[in-house]
């Protein structure tokens, strides 16, 4: 595995992440849904370009802000970025109005905002960025699908510094959609957010942690396989199962982490953003804060000592499963 | 590290048909799909011409059932979307050119690109929804996100390695076949089925209409007198494998090129430089290890819209200078198919060099002015062609360009 | 003309969602493509307008090249709209 460094963050989510680092005080969610706290966007967005954009667009454009500048605006190689639900208020927007108006008196702009690259794409126009652009769709993994191209990027060579994000955002249609679903309950609330990452090949004293694995699996054959997944992609980062301190994860327990990782904590994320598609882009940003040994973020995951390894694990359906692993620096 | 990309397999579905020996026959016959609608529930029948493939989804769903042999998966129990159905059908045909390999060990990914989903039962699902919003069956909405179709394509050949979606717009499958490369070449999957699907759907052809580049009438590519696209759909995929996994007689040809980039100008214009369209197939060249002399015969983008043809071919003369390759779009026998495009024209390319044959520009009578008049597509199909590099580009909204470069098998 | 000129910068805002601009800041005469000036639109804002004519006068532009000069300032867009309203 290349050595990746974590170099600049930027996290919008339902708690305040955006300014400083998650707090002591955490919001809770509403009525099943926990919804993000937005900066002011004026300052990072033109007022004539902010007119078109999408709280998708600007929370991730405003993300992508905050990462480079943390990372001392370096110059990016690539820009990957992954959303499964992509631009949803314009895609309700478009298909909307073709509905109401009989496939007349359209806007383009809603139609134009609604492919899945927009962010991706809107990032490169405002920073005249001409370098590989990519956009990952693939449910519950598509922010893990970005990160593995990004690892491919480093291991192609000529790679320096990779921007990577995740967004999903909620509207109002997609809220009753859920709930008709089910996948939104008081007990297991949806959620939404937008983390960027500038990735580096160089170590910094600024650097959070590193990127030391990530592995998607399709449809395990049984837990025995998943095993083997996790077992493969630990060996692969240099890690033995004892050095894992921290398991990010969601409501239910990963069902390895009894065998694998008794000694490891496990701490569930999605009570503090809730759940979608690309909530582990949250997990490794707080995951990576607690690395540095960051205190409020600590003490808002229960952690006495800051972790040497973590583990982030997710999956949907029993379809997609993930981990992402992150080490010190 | 430095593993060869070998292409064993392809399948297509579009307007010019079914499967790659009635798509060649369209081809030889200069038949193209464009066409009246027939399937598509719009209010703009009659007055839009589109390249729809010829069956219903019902017809579909029946071709998908009869290809499946998965005991995990029987289309017949859920319902399809049109995407789905178009995926699996190419897919399957490209998996079995490929000689049927078994799929099950983790080292085969699916990779597909698309560009609206599920879109095409989604809206109907929408057009009752937003009267009632506890009208229309919910679980219509499982089947829109744009990686559905692509695990649907997976469980259907029961491929168990990294599965997932790209959406970039209209260069969503050529990404796709760079991505399995790159997993291929750094030593991650030993194959993979790459390519991309989209479906025509109200909402596409609605948006194309509303921003203006849609053809009234069939389109003319790389002509001056050229007025805009016209909207298809399909699918397109090919099997890559490393050279350890690739029996010697399934080799069609090799990919040895691949590059990305980004216009950065506008989200749906290209820049007057074709900047985007310059660096990708500048990279996808460098990545070959050619010379731009060195390409025989390129796929251009060639929507026929009069910002993307001019644009395209400044970039190509930057890259070639005096001496441009025969050159042709396809686009005016299958229509933009849009995420799936880059599959589709990955396939052409593949059976170009296969057998030898370029195809031509059809309804192409001008040269465009801006462009010096000198830049004239091939207007017949040629056959009994020596063609060694083929260089084929695919570019989209939000700046999205990418060229790849296919290599005649010399194994 | 000047009671029309009024309802278009209205209809202009809405249909083109500009935030922060108020009726009384654009003026008749003011260039609405300049890429440098206040409003600076572009060619997705030039489609909105065609849309904003059809939808509220009834008013066809098939070409883009025509709303080029259609678009030029307001004064334009409303010497153009009572032109050719029935």
């Amino acid at each position: 595995m290349e050595k990746i460094y974590i170099n600049g963050i930027g996290n919008i989510s339902p708690q305040n992440t955006f300014d400083e680092s998650i707090g002591e005080k955490l919001v809770k969610s509403v009525d099943s849904f926990f919804v993000c706290q937005e900066p002011q966007y004026k300052q990072f967005i033109q007022r004539k370009l902010l007119r078109r954009m999408s709280r998708a667009v600007r929370m991730g454009l405003a993300a992508a802000h905050k990462s480079l500048k943390e990372a001392k605006d370096p110059a990016i190689d690539a820009i990957v970025t992954g959303t499964a639900w992509g631009c949803v208020k314009d895609t309700e927007k478009f298909l909307e109005t073709i509905i109401e108006n009989n496939e007349q008196y359209l806007t383009p702009t809603a139609f134009v905002q609604s492919t899945h690259n927009t962010v991706a794409g809107q990032i490169a126009l405002m920073h005249h960025n001409n370098c590989y652009n990519m956009s990952y769709v693939q449910g519950s993994v598509s922010f893990e699908s970005a990160l593995i191209d990004a690892i491919l990027l480093f291991k192609d060579g000529n790679t320096q510094n990779v921007l990577a994000a995740g967004i999903d955002e909620q509207t109002d249609q997609l809220k009753i959609l859920l709930k008709r679903l089910t996948c939104a309950r008081e007990s297991y609330p949806m959620g939404e957010g937008a983390a960027c990452f500038v990735l580096s090949n160089r170590k910094e004293e600024f650097s959070y942690a590193k990127l030391a694995g990530v592995k998607m699996i399709y449809r395990p054959k049984n837990i025995r396989a998943l095993e083997n997944h996790v077992k493969s992609a630990i060996d692969n980062a240099n890690i033995t199962p004892d050095q894992v301190n921290l398991i990010l994860t969601g409501y239910a327990p990963p069902p390895f982490a009894k065998s694998m990782f008794p000694d490891a904590q496990l701490f569930n994320y999605k009570q503090l953003c809730g759940e979608y598609p690309t909530s582990t882009a949250f997990a490794m940003a707080i995951g990576a804060k607690a690395i540095q040994n960051d205190e409020k973020t600590k003490k808002a995951l229960g952690l006495k000592h800051s972790p040497n390894n973590i583990i982030i694990y997710n999956q949907a359906e029993n379809i997609h499963h993930s981990i992402i692993i992150l080490s010190k620096a | 590290m430095a593993e060869r990309i070998f292409i064993t397999g392809i399948g297509i579905i579009s307007a010019i048909g079914k499967g790659v020996s009635e798509t060649l026959q369209s081809i030889k016959s200069y038949s193209s799909g464009v066409g009246s609608i027939k399937h598509l529930k719009t209010n703009h029948r009659g007055e839009i011409p589109l390249c729809e493939v010829q069956y219903s989804n019902e017809e579909l769903s029946r071709l998908a059932q009869k290809l499946i042999k998965s005991t995990s998966f029987d289309p017949s129990k859920e319902s399809l979307t049109r995407t789905s159905l178009l995926g699996i059908i190419a897919a399957q045909e490209a998996w079995r050119s490929a000689g049927s390999p078994v799929l099950g060990n983790g080292r085969t990914g699916v990779f597909s690109g698309n560009t609206v989903g599920g879109m095409d039962l989604t809206e109907h699902f929408y057009a009752e929804f937003i009267q009632d919003k506890l009208a229309g069956d919910i679980k219509t909405m499982l089947t829109h996100e744009c990686a559905k179709s692509t695990e649907r394509i997976a469980d259907s050949l029961g491929a168990t390695g990294m599965v997932s979606t790209i959406s970039t717009a209209c260069s969503s499958s050529a990404n796709t076949i760079m991505l399995g490369a790159r997993m291929i070449k750094h030593g991650l999957l030993d194959r993979a089925i790459v390519g991309g699907v989209d479906a025509l759907t109200k909402f596409t052809v609605n948006g194309f209409n509303v921003l203006q580049i849609l053809d009234h009438q069939y389109s003319q590519p790389f002509d001056q007198n050229r007025r805009g696209l016209n909207l298809g759909e399909g699918a397109g995929f090919i099997v890559l494998e490393t050279e350890k996994t690739a029996k010697k007689e399934n080799i069609l040809a090799e990919l040895v090129g691949y590059a990305n980039s980004n216009d950065a100008y506008h989200q749906t214009a290209s820049s007057p430089d074709g900047t985007g369209a310059y660096l990708a197939m500048k990279g996808a060249i460098e990545t070959a290890g050619i010379k731009p002399s060195d390409i025989d015969y390129v796929n251009v983008h060639g929507t026929g819209t009069l910002n993307n043809d001019l644009s395209e071919g400044i970039a190509m003369q930057r890259i070639f200078g005096k001496n441009i390759p025969k050159f042709s779009s396809t686009k005016a026998f299958t229509g933009h198919t849009l995420g799936a495009s880059g599959g589709v024209e990955a396939v052409f390319s593949v059976l170009a060099l296969d057998k030898g044959i370029i195809y031509p520009n059809l309804r192409f009578q001008t040269p465009i002015e801006e462009l010096g008049g000198t830049m004239i597509p091939e207007t017949e199909l040629l056959e009994t062609q020596d063609l060694k590099y083929i260089l084929s580009n695919s570019f989209g909204f939000g700046g999205n360009t990418s060229s790849l470069v296919f290599a005649k098998n010399k194994a | 003309m000047e009671e029309l000129i009024e309802t278009l910068k209205v209809q202009i805002i809405k249909q083109l969602n500009l935030e922060d601009v108020e009726p009384d800041e654009i003026d008749a005469d003011e260039m609405l493509f300049d890429a440098d000036g206040e409003l600076g639109l572009d060619s997705i804002d030039a489609l909105e307008l065609i849309v904003l004519l059809d939808k509220e006068y009834g008013i066809k532009i098939k070409n883009q090249e025509e709303g080029k000069k259609i678009f030029h300032s307001l004064k334009t867009m409303a010497e153009f709209i009572l032109q050719h309203q029935d």
